[in-house]
């Protein structure tokens, strides 16, 4: 039960529906448009969706949890191999998936051992090295991984529908799951634990939080998905090989993290939208196509810091925008929780914790 | 509907107490063989600047290993458990600095409080299941009752981030409430609190410590606050205690006078 519904004046039942009729419109377009639409197309939003699930693996980790943990891309690798090998053994498809994903949880799982002990740039590190043994592995798998050469993937296909519009549909399936489980865990006690261990550890173990078994299960979480996102990259791409599996490729999952917004639910599809749109958009710019990438990515960052998902909630606080936007939201119903919060007895600061000196507890430094 | 904090720790006395307990940084001792107890009510602990307070209730919530002496948590010596541990034995405890997560909401701060109370597990949670959907309302209602109590009701869905820093430090009292915990160590809840902020304090501890057997200890420079409130003060000055009592004793002993009130509070100037 989401907090918002736990307040007393439960006067959200209604937006609650129409938002659950905006996101059933939503997934009944993502499952009919895209049959008319032509393969490369289908292989586009494909890919938005397997980034989105992903980069959500990611945002469990990092945005959530605030565990700077960079093994994701290996995981992503270690989902797509798992599952290759698997189906070249006779295994169904989505048993395939579903194992890679529980067999990448156990391995990034052990990522949780360093942040026990390190945190920040060095578990950063640590995760690195850890994602790098992992593409060592595929490189050096010898027949079982096809070393360097990669392996071709057998694909899944369901009878009646193209590959591609095969994997949509998995991957579809695939992505609304996730997501809703995100959803859930996200408004739930999970959500409200993984946020008080980013940003208040101590007094996420003063109120007797088991902050270890959290961890091991936000390790192993984030793993599943990205394993998840990864095995549905190997059929979406019928070939794979080390090198996609790289660095770059977790570059470019931190870069649709943060530019979609890392904390924010859906941050990771804006980020994945962004991603995929924009790069076929910049093709036609030819040489200049990676200096222009660069450039947006530095504008939309400096513009929206907490990324794109950020848009709204900045727009209604812009001196400009806001009038407009309020008064719009107002219309339908929106404008309620502000006039609630206007009413509150509490006076709200700017900043609400620089009215004094921080005296300091001394729990960090030792010192009292 | 939840037990109400206070009728939760009503059935189990709380106590803590710190045995001749030595904590040194470096050539820097901090605490030198400091012992004191205290029992159910509100208990105060006091002392200048630097005198070890803090580092007392670092010591007891385990994030100060101490280099000799031990602490006993409602009687059971918490030598070796970690903090989690603590906390899950009894142990809560707020910070001079509210320690909050400002992006989300009052209430979704207080339930981080109710981690231990939760009896259906995550799954659950998350398939709505009947019993997790009617706990949650009860760890809900709990919760919007100890806001109520420090007058915070109509805050609870604002970001904690947007309340003023009384405001934040109320909310963190309220979290170690939620946890129904039978100690309850406070470090300066009133420290940059106005005047209504500390009254509201005031008035939500007394109604939910009142007939429990709560044990609250609070570290405070605001004297009037400790005098009104504490039925029991000890006096810490360069990590010794220098005096435990009532707080009527502690204004009348020289030591304390000499240390840390000074003439000029002893005579009422």
């Amino acid at each position: 039960m989401p907090p918002h519904d736990l307040l007393p004046d439960g006067n959200r039942r209604g937006r609650r529906w129409a938002k659950l009729a905006s996101l059933i419109v939503l997934i009944t377009l993502l499952a009919v448009v895209p049959p008319a639409m032509n393969s490369y197309d289908q292989y586009l939003i494909t890919l938005t969706l397997v980034y989105a699930i992903t980069t959500l693996g990611l945002n469990v980790l990092i945005g959530w949890t605030g565990q700077l943990s960079l093994a994701h891309a290996g995981v992503f690798g270690l989902g797509a191999y798992l599952s290759t090998i698997l189906i070249q053994h006779g295994w169904g498809f989505v048993p395939s998936l579903l194992v890679a994903g529980l067999g990448s949880a156990i391995v990034g799982g052990l990522v949780v051992f360093p942040a026990l002990r390190f945190s920040g740039f060095t578990l950063a590190v640590a995760s690195l090295a850890f994602a790098s043994v992992i593409v060592q592995l595929f490189d050096n798998g010898g027949s079982v991984t096809g070393g360097g050469g990669g392996l071709a993937v057998p694909v899944f296909q369901f009878s009646g529908l193209s590959q591609t519009m095969s994997t949509y549909y998995v991957t579809l399936i695939s992505t609304v799951l996730c997501f809703v489980v995100a959803h859930r865990m996200r408004h739930l006690r999970f959500g409200r634990v993984a946020f008080s261990i980013r940003d208040t550890e101590i007094a996420a173990v003063v109120s007797g939080i088991r902050v270890v078994r959290y961890k091991v299960f936000v390790f192993a979480f984030a793993a599943f998905l990205g394993a998840i996102g990864g095995a549905l990259y190997a059929q979406l791409e019928t070939f794979i090989f080390p090198v996609m599996f790289s660095t770059n490729t977790l570059v470019l999952m931190l870069v649709m993290l943060f530019l979609g917004g890392a904390s924010s639910l859906y941050g990771p599809i804006f980020g994945a939208i962004f991603a995929v749109v924009m790069v076929e958009l910049l093709q036609s710019f030819g040489s200049y196509q990676d200096l222009l990438y660069g450039l947006l990515l530095m504008l939309v960052i400096g513009v929206l810091p907490g990324g794109m998902a950020s848009l709204p909630e900045r727009l209604r606080t812009s001196h400009l925008l806001g009038r407009a936007v309020r008064g719009v939201a107002s219309r339908f119903g929106r404008g309620r929780q502000d006039e609630a919060t206007a009413a509150s007895p509490v006076p709200p600061t700017a900043t609400g914790s620089s009215l004094v000196d921080d005296p300091g507890d001394g729990v960090e430094s030792g010192v009292a | 509907m939840a037990e109400s904090p206070a009728k939760g720790t009503g059935d189990v006395g709380g106590s803590i107490a710190w045995d001749d307990v030595s904590v040194a940084f470096g050539s820097n001792q901090v605490l030198d063989g400091v012992s004191l107890s205290f029992s159910s009510g509100f208990n105060g602990l006091i002392g200048p600047n630097g005198a070890g307070k803090t580092t007392c209730f670092n010591v007891a919530s385990g994030f100060v290993a101490p280099s000799s002496g031990q602490v006993r948590l409602n009687g059971t010596d918490v030598r070796g458990l970690s903090a989690v541990k603590r906390s899950r034995a009894g142990l809560a405890r707020t910070f001079q600095t509210p320690r909050l997560v400002l992006e989300m909401t009052v209430l979704e701060n207080v339930l981080v409080g109710t981690e231990r109370q939760h009896r259906a597990g995550h799954v659950r949670e998350v398939l709505s299941f009947p019993r997790a959907r009617r706990e949650a309302r009860e760890l809900a209602d709990m919760s919007m009752d100890l806001l109520r109590r420090f007058g915070l009701e109509g805050a609870a869905g604002q970001r904690a981030g947007s309340l003023s820093l009384g405001s934040q430090k109320l909310v963190e009292v309220a979290r170690a409430l939620a946890t129904q915990s039978t100690v309850l160590l406070l470090d300066e809840p009133a420290a940059g609190l106005s005047a209504s902020d500390t009254s509201a304090m005031v008035d939500g501890l007394h109604q939910l410590v009142e007939g429990t057997s709560l044990c609250v200890v609070i570290v405070e420079h605001d004297l009037q606050l400790i005098m009104s409130l504490c039925s029991s003060v000890a006096v810490l000055d360069f990590g010794r205690i220098i005096s435990q009592g009532t707080p009527e004793m502690i204004l009348q002993d020289k030591a304390v006078v000499d240390a840390y009130l000074g003439a000029g509070f002893a005579t009422g100037d």
